[in-house]
Order: structure tokens, then sequence, then C-alpha cells
């Protein structure tokens, strides 16, 4: 078979409605190792290994990128193939790997994998001329298909998001009319979920989605993006109520370390609480978004739970004049004595506080003496006329804070 | 699909409460039952003061809390960023009246169910303004068509000496307020003036 040929069978198939699998396993085939084909954040779409070959390969199979010419990439030039070598615990894999690229913009890589030094031989055989002709070859059928599955997803994504805004915004009246479109997208919207929120750098919010992991609870998760913000649905069938948070915290964690790994800027999650069917899902994505506010107000980051959140929750909700007039009641003298003096009572008593009104700790903290601390607080007693040893004092300065601190935050 | 929202210029506004009267007749609302309120504001600080009216309804915010906690699932959020509510599933129950912390929604006696601005959307839809912006002498009160995407910078959130709770995210936007000096002050002594956060 000449190289020409080779590209016809590929385009041939193509028209025939054969996809991405199809390209790898024919060119795995010609060139006789495994071939991997990620998407641009380097998830893998397809593994070839036409001779079975015991490589451990994860999710992602991250590559270093580089910028090609394009030119060369649609002349066939073969010395736009580059190596890598993928170290893990106890597997090296060296490999020759090419960016899918087209107008500017990386659409996937195509990955060649030598060998392991595990497997056939420890000295893999370097790519021949032709080999790297039928890559090349192949390159241009893949990058076609790339793109046009990239177009497909976009436009899908459009309906999709406004589906998902549709539910979440209540504008749904029956179970029914939800299921029957959800299954469109063989999405299954049955049993008890769950709503996350994610907020990250605007331009930055296409590849976060893009990054979410394939699974949870052994479904796939669905995400829309809603406001600037990314939304996202998991399923919890057959999750018990105490192992939630651990299955959450097992898909967030390295969710977010891939999310920081393609710099995404600061990361703000919010969790709803869970709800038993879809057209309650409007509450848990309400929750999702008001724990992701409290979050950023009282750091709590990455990650704010909804149902962690206590009493901060019902605060916000009272009337916004009503909390300010409480805030000032009680933080007012302090304030005003901050300002007429130019001291800083309000940032001793809330170190007083951060610090579990431990004396020696906050001291410590502020870098004053003892003494020195203590006659502050004394003094802060003096103008509120609030005893912070007693809880029920305490409690009202602690909640004239937090409200203070959601209005200068927020 | 572009969202509408509420914008006031509190340099503009006269504080004759045309816009509340409009929203009060033409809903046929009964006497004391307002969805739009205009208070007085006094705003001041060390060397500055603010007088200034503020027209207030429903802020259609994008994490309305009414819309969380009924109970009946009677209000629902448009397209187009307008929280509704369904009168027909409304059952009064006022948890609403209590979780909004701008006190929009109000309980009208005539029905004993729930009310709340609703942007005048069927208004909208053929191409008016609602009753509060149409009825203002000095155009303070305008809606305004924008995507999420766009902010208009000259706009902000909130207004000095207004409360400044933002986690429900009220998608009015504000025209700064002018500030002033207030004749008569000695300002080497901030001490007589009633200084706010």
């Amino acid at each position: 078979m000449n190289d020409k040929d080779f590209f016809t069978r590929l385009i041939y198939g193509l028209i025939e409605g054969k996809d991405l699998p199809y390209l790898a396993m024919k060119l795995a085939q010609s060139i006789e190792r495994p071939v991997i084909i990620t998407d641009n954040i380097h998830r893998i779409l397809v593994f070839q290994n036409p001779s079975d070959l015991s490589h451990e390969i994860n999710e992602f199979f991250p590559v270093p990128y580089f910028r090609i010419n394009e030119e060369q990439l649609m002349q066939g030039d073969p010395t736009v193939l580059s190596q890598g070598q993928l170290e893990s615990d106890n597997n090296s894999i060296t490999y020759s790997y090419l960016p899918l690229q087209t107008a500017g913009k990386c659409l996937g890589y195509c990955i060649v994998l030598d060998a392991c030094n595990s497997s056939i031989s420890s000295d893999p055989t370097p790519l021949s001329e032709k080999d790297k002709t039928l890559i090349m070859q192949a390159a241009i059928a893949l990058l076609l298909v790339l793109k046009n599955k990239r177009e497909y997803s976009l436009g899908q994504e459009q309906f999709r998001d406004e589906f998902i805004r549709d539910v979440l915004y209540n504008n749904y009246d029956s179970k029914s009319n939800i299921y029957e479109k959800a299954d469109l997208w063989h999405w299954n919207l049955q049993g008890p979920m769950v709503i996350l929120v994610l907020e990250c750098k605007l331009e930055k919010i296409r590849t976060a989605r893009d990054l979410i992991p394939n699974s949870f609870n052994n479904q796939p998760p669905i995400s829309a993006y809603i406001n600037n913000q990314l939304t996202i649905i998991l399923n919890m069938k057959n999750l018990k109520k105490r192992k939630q948070r651990t299955a959450l915290n097992k898909f967030l964690s390295p969710y977010i370390s891939q999310l920081e790994h393609y710099e995404t800027g600061e990361i703000e999650i919010g969790v709803g609480s869970t709800v038993s069917a879809v057209t309650d899902l409007h509450l848990s994505y309400q929750e999702a978004k008001v724990a992701l506010e409290l979050g950023k107000v009282f750091n709590h980051r990455p990650i704010c739970f909804f149902e962690e959140m206590g009493f901060l929750k019902f605060i916000f909700t009272q009337p916004a004049m009503e909390l300010q007039d409480f805030s000032q009641r009680v933080l007012g003298p302090i304030i005003e004595n901050d300002l007429e003096t130019g001291g800083n009572l309000l940032d001793t008593l809330r170190s007083h506080i951060e610090c579990k009104c431990q004396i020696g700790e906050c001291a410590k903290a502020l870098y004053v003496h003892e003494n020195t601390l203590r006659n502050r607080i004394k003094k802060i007693e003096q103008l509120t006329g609030f005893d912070l040893r007693r809880v029920d004092h305490m409690v009202n300065v602690y909640i004239a804070l937090q409200v203070l601190h959601l209005g200068i935050e927020t | 699909m572009k969202s509408i929202f509420f914008e006031f210029n509190p340099n503009r506004c006269l504080g004759c409460r045309a816009c509340q009267i409009a929203c009060t007749v033409n809903h046929d609302l009964h006497s004391g039952i307002y969805l739009r309120k205009v208070t007085q504001v006094q705003y001041k600080s060390k060397d500055q003061i603010a007088n200034y009216y503020l027209s207030l309804s429903c802020n259609h915010c994008a994490n309305p809390e009414c819309f969380r906690l009924c109970p009946e699932r009677a209000y629902r959020k448009r397209r187009d960023g307008i929280v509704i509510q369904d009168d027909k599933k409304c059952k009064g129950c006022g948890v609403c009246t209590r979780a909004c912390p701008f006190e929009a929604p109000v309980v009208n006696p005539k029905t004993g169910k729930t009310i709340k601005c609703d942007l005048c959307f069927d208004k909208l839809e053929e191409g008016d303004n609602p009753f509060c912006v149409a009825s203002c002498p000095v155009e303070a009160l305008t809606v305004y068509k924008r995507t999420t995407y766009e902010e208009n910078p000259d706009l902000v959130k909130t207004l000095p000496g207004f409360p400044r709770i933002q986690i429900t995210r009220p998608s009015i936007r504000y025209y700064p307020v002018k500030m002033g000096v207030q004749i008569g002050i000695n300002l080497d002594y901030p001490k007589e003036v009633k200084e706010d956060e």
C-alpha cells in the first residue's frame, strides 16, 4: 500500500461515516504502534493498541505544547513531529507527537507510542520515514474530524445550555417534559442530584468545562454555561448521605488540580444540597450560587458547601437596612473610636475572634504584648457595652462583624 | 439572549413618586401597597454629603432568594432575567416577603397572595416601557438590555449610604451619585458629622 492509498482509504472511511477510532486504528495498524488521539486539553479520545502492549494510560495524556507551522502540516512535512517521554511511577513511555492545529487553534494531538520499558524492548526502534509520512497523512484526516466534532459540539452546547438553564430557572412544569428532552442527549436526570457552580477567569471558562472529569458515580456529569459561571450537575444515585461529601471531594480534588495546571485563575466553587427530584434542582442551583458568594465573603475557598454555612446563610436574607442598622448599633462606637483616634480596635476584635478568643495566640498574631491586648479588649467592652466572655454577647458581636464584612466584601 | 434590567440615575430623581403611583394605579393595587418605593437617602462621610432619592422595586436578582425559598415553586426566572411569580401557585405564605433582603414581594390584601414587580414584561414584549419608567418625568428610571458579558463601566452596583448586600446579585445598575459638600459644616471637626461606614 502506498501513501496515497492510505490517505484515500482514510478519506473514504470518513465518507462512509467512520470516526476517530477508525482513523486511529488504521494508523496504528499501518505503523504497528499504539496510537492515542487527545483533544486540546489532552483528554484521551481514542487509544488504539494493535499489539496489546501493556501501557498504563490514564484519562489524560499530557504532552508539551508547541505551535507548529500549519503550512508544514498541510504539506505533510514530517519534521513537525516531536519527541516526548512520559514518566510515571514504574513506567516510562517514549512517544512521537504532533499538534493537530488549524487557524492558530490546537484541536488535539496525535501521539504515537514507541514502547514501554516493561514490554517488547527497552530500546524502541525509531519511526521510519514511511511511518512518519503515514502519520502526516493521517493528521489531515484527524484534523478534519476534530474540527467537525468541535463545531458540532459547540452548536449542541448552546441548545443544551438553554435547556439546563430553563430547568434550573423553573421554566418547566412537569418532570416528563424534562425527561423527554434530556433523553435527546442520553442524560439521566432521575434520582438525587447535586449542583456545583464554578467561577474562574472568564476567558478560561471553556477550558474549565472541557476539563470536567468524565464520570462521577458512574454517570457523566452534565455541565452548562450560565451567567458567566460553569454549572455542573452530578447524579448522587445510590450514594449514601455520609459518603456523598467524600465522593464530591474525590471528584473535585483532581479537577481543581487540573484547573490550576491550566492557570484558570482563582477558582471558586459553590456546592448546593442534594435534591431528590429534577423539579427541585433549582433549589440546589440557587444554594450553590449563594454558597459561592458566601465562600468569597467568608473565605471558604475554593469549595464552599451550602450546608456548611450554618446561620450565615440566614443572615443575608434579612432586610438589608435592618442588617446595616444592627451592625452599626453594635460596632458603631468602635468604628467611631477608630476614626477619631486612628486606632484599630475593630481589627483587634476581628483577630481576637479569629484566634478563638485566646489572648496569647491573638497577641502573637498582632505582635503586641498580652497586656496591651487585654487593655484593647477592655476598651472594646467599654465602648460596646458587651462582655466578650459571655456567649450571648459574643454572638451579637460576631454576627455584627460578619454583616459588616458582608457589606465590605460584596 | 439579552437580559433586561433597571437603570436608575439618582442625580435626576426628584422624589416625585410618579413611578410609585403609576405602578400602584396601573396594577390596581390596594392603597398603601407598593411594588416600587421611593425613599430618601442621606449619606454623610467626613467631608462629603449626599442627599438623594432612591426608587426601588424588585431587582430581578441573579440569585433570587424568593425563587429559592418559595415552597410552592411559584417563582421562575425567564431567559431575559425577569423574575416572575405565578399567581395561581402562590398560597400567600409570605416566605418570599421575608426572604428578600430588599423587601420587594408584598402581600396583596385583596387576594391574600404575594405580588411583586414583573418589570411589566407584557408591555416590554409589545415594545412599550413599564409603567414606572414611562411615568418618570425626568427619565431617572430606565430599562436597558444587555448580555451577561456587557457591563457599562459608567454604572455602579450600589450607592453610598445604601446597604451593600450583593449576595443575591441584584441586576439593577445605578449612575454614581454626585457628592456635594455640606455648607456650614466645619470640615476640621469631623466629630460633628455623623459618619456612616
